[in-house]
């Protein structure tokens, strides 16, 4: 019987530690198949080379600043769009709405965040650029913003949700002091609840970007995909992650092209972590519900 | 209590989809043909899939795109039976397959033209291949400089696999870089789909995609020179070698193919798989042709 | 005055919440009122016709095939992590539950294109499993694990403390406690757990890209070692690369539509059960 304990508990063990294999290997790999093209392309001329054609026959160039610069771009205007509006959604959900709205509005939030990606993408691709085009007359149909907009769609949800659950758990008497003090209503929020749920609201804010810069799908469909290096909303961009995905189906395994989209992988990969670990050290516990 | 006897259907539901899956992995004896590469081709090559498949059972042909190179590659590292090719193989594709043990043959299957397409709007109606090379090198930016409105021009392109891509690089580029800004789509329909929508918009295509959707775009007429005639891609055209951009399609297999994949290409080059070619708006390949390949092959 | 403003600014703050919840999920409904029309046992029995015609049902299949082996893989490996990371704190190393934790936390935040390149290099080179079904699941069951795991622990957590003490005080091992005691009221958590896991890999795209998603396959035999069609990459692969994505708008619909409906059903199911659970156990 002791040996039967020993035994599954050991095999739980084991089965809470492959996570930390996974992690591990994920690790590994990304490094293990970017090497070849850092043997072949210094890291430096990589990370800051301003020519992304991996493809040319004459003179291939492996510079990721394109595609990061695209990412950045299409990335921040999504947080310019979805950081006040989730705020503002947030706010109601957890301070204004009453009885059964909020609680039906949080379902439809949850349904919302359950939408696979490749299903904005296609918003984007067929509804979204069409009407941009109609009121700004675009000449790249499929542009950064375009991917910027569909993008903050997407990330509405994790932030709002994450941020609501932040200001909710601020204590009722903080609340009740402030206005036992006088304040109204909205003074109470701003100057009591809001400073006090700061934290949640920036962990929010991050999840938001870590989501919105490892997206690929509603970004690739949305984008037009040029890998150039631009500050105008209205060109076309191209992401990390649409590169690799895109170009992966294309490339020669073993080949430096399927090398370099590695390393693109790997700094996406840097990039996110940095941003999870930021947001588990300001207090962030996992997407238990 | 009555939690555990749900959760004991559930695995004997589990259970049995794991026996039925089983059975099915067990029982599927049937032949798997692997078939990647041009997108040109894709557009015939589902066709001849499909057509094929309806009257066999027990056979499953997979098509892919992702480019000519993308399809040699895959034949040279052994994934699939055959490579659909806009182009003729690379020296250095040939060398790799020899190092890899493989032995390209060369199938002629079809005859394409590349169709050079702008906006409905756009006024052009004609163009030559200098002038092509200029707006894809990016020498020439606007349409002002070859007799159209005062606008940029906002130029379309394959994927750097592509066979088109690289043809077209040969043909009219001389084997020179594309411009840096051009919007690298990933198949022809997405180029056709963005100059349709795109006022400003140029790309290049396999016929049979522009053919598509005729009556969305302009599918412009071109001269080999400037003081030659301009030809639209028309099927004559192209068959006769007058219109200067059009080339054969090819599959490749491992050396001469024997069974299953031996029959597919037999149907393919047969009258009705030629049939389709020209169905799918590209231009069957001479009938001697089709039978000096087909004798080839045997049986 | 003051309160006549604050009235404005909750006004603007309610109307936003309205605003940009309501935009959202209308366009969810307007894929459904274009989706759900389509849909007929014909269009989704019948295989397609190359990519231009016919119906679904070898991408449906191949979602199925999907969710089976990941299911296989993922759940049973993401409910044993939480019942260690849940029951065996007691005696466990701190540091190592720390450090799993941590990583678990981690692997939630790797986009999922990553998970593509790791299955890729891993599964179909490293392993020879090549583009197929089985290296695609295998993909998909680490990319879901967290969401298992985290959803299962939630779960587990929420069994009250004097149910064990109870049990084990009667002189039942731990074991028995988890198996007789703990995981039976954890039950329709844990189910809902894996419901939420599988949703998520129905819809998943871009890992599928890498790892065998194939554009078109006529006269599917069922061959789990090679490529499939599944459908969110048919809907990627129809409304961006076909011969004429604009004549097949309404296939692409029809393939949206019943990807929600998998999606959002299993994701409904998981919010039902779970908001039924919370509101029984208090």
């Amino acid at each position: 019987m002791r040996r039967g304990e020993k035994l599954i508990e050991a095999l739980l063990l084991a089965s809470a530690s492959a996570s930390i294999i996974f992690f591990l290997s994920i690790i590994v790999f990304l490094i293990k198949e970017s090497l070849p093209l850092f043997a072949a392309v210094s890291p430096m001329r990589f990370l800051f080379g301003t020519v992304w054609n991996p493809a040319s026959a004459i003179n291939p160039r492996y510079g990721v600043l394109p595609l990061l610069s695209g990412s950045l771009l299409v990335v921040g205007i999504a947080l310019v769009i979805a950081i006040p509006i989730s705020l503002a959604s947030a706010i109601y959900l957890s301070e204004i709405a009453e009885g059964h709205v909020g609680t039906i509005l949080r379902g439809i939030l949850e349904l919302l965040a359950g939408v696979p990606s490749v299903v904005y993408g296609f918003i984007a691709l067929v509804i979204l650029s069409g009407l941009l085009h109609s009121l700004l007359h675009t000449t790249y149909r499929l542009n950064a913003l375009n991917g910027a907009l569909i993008l903050s769609i997407m990330i509405l949800p994790t932030i709002t949700s994450i941020a609501s659950d932040a200001i909710s758990s601020i204590p009722k008497e903080f609340r009740e002091a402030s206005l036992a003090l006088g304040a109204t209503r909205w003074q109470t929020i701003r100057n009591i609840v809001l400073p006090s749920a700061k934290r949640g609201i920036i962990v929010a804010s991050m999840l938001g970007v870590g989501r919105a810069i490892g997206e690929t799908m509603a970004v690739l469909m949305a984008t037009g995909n040029s890998p150039i290096i631009t500050l105008n909303p209205l060109r076309s961009v191209e992401t990390m992650t649409a590169a690799i995905a895109i170009e992966m189906g294309e490339v020669v395994y073993g080949s430096l092209h399927y090398h370099a989209l590695f390393a693109v992988g790997l700094l996406l990969f840097i990039i996110s972590l940095l941003i999870n670990l930021s947001a588990i050290h300001l207090g962030y516990r996992g997407e238990t519900r | 209590m009555v939690e555990m006897r749900r959760s004991l259907i559930m695995l004997l539901l589990i259970a049995a989809l794991a026996v039925y899956v089983a059975y099915l992995i067990s029982h599927s004896e049937g032949v798997v043909i692997q078939q990647r590469g041009s997108d040109t081709l894709l557009i015939i090559a589902e066709r001849w899939a499909y057509e094929y498949a309806k009257g066999r059972s027990g056979v499953e042909i997979v098509v892919g795109g992702g480019g000519s190179g993308t399809g040699i590659v895959a034949l040279i590292n052994g994934e699939v039976d055959i490579a659909d090719a806009s182009r003729k193989m690379k020296a250095e594709e040939l060398q790799a397959a020899k190092k890899a043990g493989v032995k390209p043959v060369e199938w002629k299957v079809a005859i394409d033209g590349i169709s050079i397409i702008v906006n409905r709007e756009n006024p052009i109606d004609v163009v030559t291949l200098d002038q092509l090379r200029g707006i894809y090198n990016g020498s020439i930016r606007r349409w002002s400089e070859i007799g159209g409105i005062d606008a940029p021009i906002v130029v379309y392109g394959r994927q750097s696999t592509s066979g088109t891509y690289q043809y077209f690089r040969e043909r009219v580029l001389r084997g020179g870089d594309y411009r840096r800004d051009m919007n690298q789509m990933a198949g022809n329909a997405d180029i056709v789909e963005a100059v349709i929508k795109d006022p400003y918009g140029i790309g290049y295509v396999g016929v049979a995609y522009a053919e598509e959707r005729a009556d969305e775009v302009k599918i412009l007429r071109v001269k080999a020179e400037k003081n030659l005639e301009a030809y639209p891609p028309t099927r004559e055209n192209i068959a006769e070698g007058r219109y200067p951009l059009a080339r054969y399609l090819y599959l490749y297999t491992d050396g001469i193919p024997t069974g299953a994949v031996a029959d597919y290409l037999r149907f393919i080059l047969s009258p009705e798989g030629q049939r389709i070619v020209e169905e799918a708006g590209y231009i069957p390949i001479p009938r001697e042709l089709a039978e000096e390949q087909l004798s080839r092959l045997g049986g | 005055m003051r309160l006549w403003k604050e009235q404005i600014i909750f006004a603007l703050i309610s109307l936003t919440a309205y605003l940009a919840i309501g935009l959202a999920l209308l366009l969810l409904i307007y894929l459904l009122v274009r989706g759900l029309p389509v849909l007929s046992l014909r269009f989704l029995l019948s295989p397609p016709l190359g990519m231009r015609g016919g119906g679904i049902s070898t991408a449906i299949m191949g979602t199925i095939l999907l969710l089976f082996f990941t299911a296989l893989v993922s759940l049973p490996l993401g409910v044993a992590s939480a019942i260690y990371l849940s029951e065996y704190t007691e005696g466990a190393d701190p540091r190592l539950l720390r450090l799993i934790r941590v990583t678990i936390n981690n692997l939630a935040g790797v986009p999922s294109i990553v998970y593509g390149l790791l299955g890729l290099s891993l599964f179909v080179l490293t392993l020879h499993l090549g583009l197929s079904i089985i290296s695609a699941s295998l993909t998909l069951s680490i990319l879901t694990l967290p969401t298992v795991i985290a959803a299962s622990e939630e779960a587990l957590r929420a069994v009250p403390r004097e149910f064990r003490e109870a049990s084990l005080a009667l002189g039942a091992t731990r074991w028995q406690t988890i198996r007789n005691i703990v995981l039976p009221s954890a039950y329709p958590g844990i189910l809902t757990a894996c419901i939420l896991g599988l949703s998520r890999a129905a819809g998943e795209t871009a890992p599928l890209l890498m790892t065998g998603a194939a554009y078109y396959i006529a006269g599917k035999t069922l061959n789990i070692l090679g490529p499939f069609m599944a459908l969110s990459t048919h809907i990627y692969y129809m409304s961006t690369q076909s011969p004429n994505p604009t004549l097949t708008r309404s296939i692409q619909y029809g393939s949206i539509a019943v990807l929600l409906l998998i999606v959002l059903s299993l994701n409904l199911a998981a919010t039902v059960m779970r908001l039924r659970y919370r509101r029984s156990r208090r």
